[in-house]
């Protein structure tokens, strides 16, 4: 037996082994209520940093919309942008600021990735260590204030009491 | 003054007399859309149905959405896209459905619309203020679900003198605790509690209470040591001197004078829902 050989029967044989091995996983998910806190959460901070306005969008783990709110006088743009904003942050499974710092840096080519919102202001929800979606903040008084609102709503649902 | 500057100076006289003419327009704001969705959602209960529900301003732009535990997550963009087409085409979104289903294929071309049953458009003062869109069960089943929502609205800003509430809004608003109906001259509340609340003294509302749910122990009397104005005629604090209190339990009236300093110092049993109605004297009537 070469070493090819060799290899390809380990190969094989790991992956009998591999049979025994759990083919699905537990994946905890985002309820409407606990989007809600996220949005609770996103609305005490909005409050206290005395924002003009706000959209905040609510995802889950593949990016879809469980709730979403815009404040009155906020511009209707920001709708989208939010949602876009969360989307991103949950399907790349970071904050989206790492995307605007990334593309401001020069690498402007990211920006051609499909549905893809590099905007500061989307940040992951996330439950023991998983993300199990992700909020998204826009039509603040700035992309700071968007990010800052996001993250307290993030951080807000993650202090919550579970039940 | 040559052609072109005699054609600007026009536009600019035309335009200036158009601004002072300006027609001023509703808009839907969160809190109604809320109202809006709520109802939707104590429909969609009812008939355990799963679906979102998003409300949508009159240019067809998200307000408020929802998705309920289990609705296939494809129907969040749905909902929307329904809710923009009722919106920004002034019609329900099942008009488009027909004359596509009739034959009509080229509505399918129609911009920015979802040629699909279940959105209709929000109309206050003759005017479409935005739309509601609901997705997730059958079409029609979609589309009923929206009319309960916007039924919640033509209630909520009716015309008309008197004052309908229907069971499913009523349900919807004591589940979320929230006013069924305010005026100038009185309120009406499905209050809703799950805490202890803050001491209250209305100046001009007087509160009466109908207890429907939970047990509570209520503070009536007394004087407000850290008193501070919230709102015209509204105090509210934390310390109170004296008082007497008042177990509270299901069927239970209570009637609080205007200016009477009140607090639900304790809720024994959760969530306590009280049913109020609040005359607001005279000198309030305007504020």
């Amino acid at each position: 037996m070469n070493r090819f050989q060799m290899m390809i029967a380990i190969l094989v044989f790991s992956c009998g082994a591999a049979g025994g091995e759990p083919t699905t996983a537990a994946q905890p998910t985002l309820t409407l209520a606990g989007a809600r806190q996220v949005i609770a959460a996103a609305l005490e901070a909005a409050q206290r940093l005395d924002a003009p306005g706000g959209s905040i969008a609510v995802v889950d783990a593949g990016g879809h919309l469980i709730a979403m709110e815009r404040l009155d006088n906020t511009f209707a743009a920001s709708a989208d942008i939010a949602a876009g904003k969360a989307r991103t942050a949950a399907l790349f499974r970071k904050p989206t600021r790492v995307f605007e710092d990334l593309v401001n840096g020069g690498r402007t080519t990211m920006v051609t990735l499909p549905d893809f919102t590099p905007l500061q202001g989307g940040v992951p929800v996330t439950e023991g260590g998983l993300v199990v979606g992700a909020v998204g903040v826009s039509g603040a008084a700035s992309a700071q204030q968007d990010e800052e609102i996001a993250t307290a709503a993030a951080a807000g649902f993650a202090a919550a009491p579970r039940k | 003054m040559n052609r072109l500057i005699l054609t600007l100076a026009t536009l600019a006289a035309v335009l200036n007399a158009a601004a002072a003419e300006l027609p001023v327009k509703k808009v839907l704001t969160l809190e109604a859309a809320k109202q809006v969705a709520a109802a939707a959602a104590a429909e969609a209960q009812r008939r355990h149905a799963r679906v979102v529900i998003a409300v949508v301003d009159d240019g067809g732009y998200p307000v408020y959405l929802e998705r309920g535990n289990g609705a296939q997550v494809a129907s969040s963009q749905v909902a929307i896209d329904k809710a923009r087409t009722a919106a920004i085409y002034r019609r329900p979104s099942k008009v488009f459905e027909e004359q596509v289903s009739s034959g009509r294929a080229s509505a399918l071309a129609l911009s920015g619309a979802a040629p699909l049953q279940g959105g209709l458009p929000l109309i206050f003062a003759d005017e479409v203020v935005g739309a509601i869109g609901v997705s997730g069960e059958t079409p029609q089943e979609d589309e009923d679900i929206a009319r309960a929502g916007l039924d919640a609205l033509t209630v909520a800003t009716s015309a008309s003198p008197v004052t309908y509430l229907d069971h499913a809004a009523v349900a919807a608003a004591f589940a979320r605790g929230v006013p069924l109906l305010e005026t100038t001259e009185y309120k009406v509340h499905a209050s809703r509690r799950t805490g202890p609340g803050q001491i209250e003294v209305h100046e001009y509302e007087t509160d009466i209470v109908y207890v429907l749910e939970g047990e509570a122990d209520f503070v009536t009397g007394g004087r407000v040591l850290d008193g501070k104005v919230t709102a015209p005629g509204e105090i509210r604090g934390t310390r109170l001197e004296g008082g007497s209190v008042q177990s509270l339990d299901p069927g239970d009236v209570v009637v609080v004078p205007r200016g009477t300093p009140h607090w639900f110092r304790e809720i024994r049993q959760a969530p306590f829902l009280y049913f109020v109605v609040k005359p607001i004297a005279a000198a309030g009537g305007a504020s």
